[in-house]
């Protein structure tokens, strides 16, 4: 099974290399599909299925914080999991983070099997095939 | 917080993010930065939070090129001037955050957007800067951090 992905990132640049590295995760991904902030990413949510949601925190228009806030909030999109990345490292944003319904969090600098790892265990429930 | 500290806080942050990022070992630090190129390009941000600051990267034209294409997996003749000058945004906010971690671990930030300029204004006093060694060229790291009172 092929999995749908949403990158949620205002830099094109980390976008793209976050594709990159989904490619280089081993994982089988389907459509990967991405936005500039949390505004798009829900626009784009009424229209593509996902199955899971990669999203950065300090973004304009809609950060991650809001975007979690809304996506918890709605019957239709509040179970996709949402992986957080961000170079934010500090335990109380984690924190924050987790408590509005993030299911993982990566930092930045990162390696494809650190976000293999949490992806695979999101999507599939078994251990990371690339590790 | 001392200068040295300081001092080798951004070697190894530029450090972890270069290596892991871009598989771009950093040699050293190079003691005298000799004056830029006209071709130097740069980034920079604000930070605020348990402590406040600036901080700005800058490297050759051809120096950031070759990091970037390696970050995208890119050959290099595939990459324009934007998608170098968004790189190197994207870079400085990697090390800020690298940075950042290292002053205060549960410190919660915010940081502005990166932006984009010609060589970043270097060494001044009170100012930390870091010229570092590259194996593809020079990177160089100014910041200017305040701890609030």
């Amino acid at each position: 099974m092929a999995f749908n992905v949403l990158v949620v990132d205002d830099s094109p640049t980390m976008r793209k290399f976050i594709r990159k590295v989904l490619i280089l995760t081993g994982l089988e991904i389907g459509e990967c599909i991405d936005a500039g902030d949390g505004c798009d990413a829900l626009s784009l949510l009424k229209t593509n299925w996902v199955d899971i949601i990669l999203t950065d925190i300090n973004m304009p228009t809609m950060d991650g914080e809001e975007l979690m806030r809304r996506l918890t909030a709605d019957l239709l999109f509040g179970p996709i999991p949402v992986i957080v990345i961000s170079t934010d490292r500090s335990q109380e944003r984690l924190r924050r983070m987790l408590e509005l319904g993030a299911k993982d969090y990566v930092t930045k600098p990162f390696l494809p099997e650190a976000l293999g790892r949490v992806m695979a265990k999101l999507l599939t429930g078994e251990p990371y095939a690339g590790d | 917080m001392p200068a040295i500290e300081v001092d080798g806080m951004i070697t190894d942050a530029a450090a972890e993010v270069l290596e892991s990022m871009c598989f771009m070992e950093v040699l050293g630090d190079i003691p005298e930065m000799h004056s830029p190129d006209a071709d130097w390009m740069s980034a920079r941000l604000y930070f605020d939070g348990p402590h406040s600051g600036e901080l700005g990267i800058s490297a050759s034209h051809s120096t950031v090129n070759s990091l970037a294409a390696a970050f995208l997996g890119e050959d290099i003749a595939q990459l324009d001037t934007p998608q170098s000058l968004e790189f190197l945004c994207e870079l400085s906010n990697m090390i800020c955050g690298s940075l950042l971690v290292r002053f205060n671990q549960n410190g919660v930030y915010r940081l502005s957007h990166p932006t984009n300029g010609p060589y970043y204004r270097g060494p001044q006093p009170g100012w930390a800067c870091k010229a570092l060694r590259l194996g593809n060229g020079e990177l160089f790291v100014g910041l200017c951090v305040g701890i609030r009172a």
